[in-house]
């Protein structure tokens, strides 16, 4: 996420345990309204954000909540782009998957929520410090 | 997240209230498993839920397979449209049964 392309980048860094994700919704929130993001929109990119923090919690960190999580926010005329960075262990590209929905079992529904709602996601390692990357688009409905 | 547990027309409702995430839904899960484990059937109020994410749906997944294996009566309430994004996300809300009140579900049996 380049800054001097942005027309209004937030950033939000938090603690990277479970009890801070109700915290981050709503200011998650707030930012989509004052983008005049629609009720529709903002639910969708809350479910889809709230998931990929769930993800590093979970599996990225292991549940170590001494670690942090940055979320940048990319407002743009037309399309919004989020960015979550963590300093895990590189994961493995390979193994970010959602599972079948055909397959009734508890857990693994994240990664379909994501891919579902938001319409460009990206998983990368991060090249200039140990971590990973997970870039995503949202195109605006008007 | 708040729970309200109550028995009424022969079955037991689990009430849940407020946000079914990451740091509330083990409380969801306990309290889900344990009126199953009781031998209790159980529909789950999810009128007041204004959030619920994965977490909080794998915990309704856990209560629908239990109930199966113990051939007892698992529901949803009153889903609010919160609620009722995610199961259709989930692709679930073709799988829970799914009732407006506790009279259509007595309409349904």
């Amino acid at each position: 996420m380049q800054e001097d392309e942005c027309e209004l980048l937030h950033e939000l860094a938090f603690e990277a345990r479970a009890s801070a994700l109700g915290a981050v919704r709503r200011q998650l929130t707030d930012i989509l309204t004052q983008a005049h993001c629609s009720a529709a929109e903002i639910q969708s990119i809350v479910i889809a954000l709230n998931e990929a923090c769930m993800n590093i919690i979970q599996h990225a960190y292991h549940g170590d909540s001494s670690k942090l999580i940055r979320m940048l926010v990319d407002v743009g005329e037309e399309e919004l782009h989020f960015e979550l960075l963590d300093c895990a262990a590189p994961i493995d590209l390979e193994r970010v998957r959602g599972r079948s929905f055909e397959d009734l079992r508890p857990g693994g529904l994240g990664v379909n929520f994501i891919t579902q709602l938001m319409q460009d996601v990206h998983y990368s390692h991060r090249t200039e410090q140990a971590g990973n990357r997970l870039r995503m688009t949202w195109k605006r409905r008007r | 997240m708040e729970i309200e547990l109550q028995q009424t027309q022969g079955i037991s409702i689990a009430a849940l209230q407020g946000e079914v995430d990451l740091s509330s839904s083990p409380r969801a899960r306990t309290a889900i498993l344990a009126c199953l484990n009781d031998g209790q059937s159980l529909l789950v109020d999810l009128s007041a839920v204004d959030y619920i994410d994965s977490s909080g749906v794998a915990s309704l997944v856990e209560g629908f397979r239990l109930a199966r294996d113990r051939q007892l009566t698992f529901g949803l309430l009153a889903v609010s449209e919160a609620a009722l994004r995610v199961l259709q996300l989930a692709r679930l809300d073709k799988v829970f049964p799914l009732y407006a009140d506790i009279d259509a579900y007595q309409a349904s049996r």
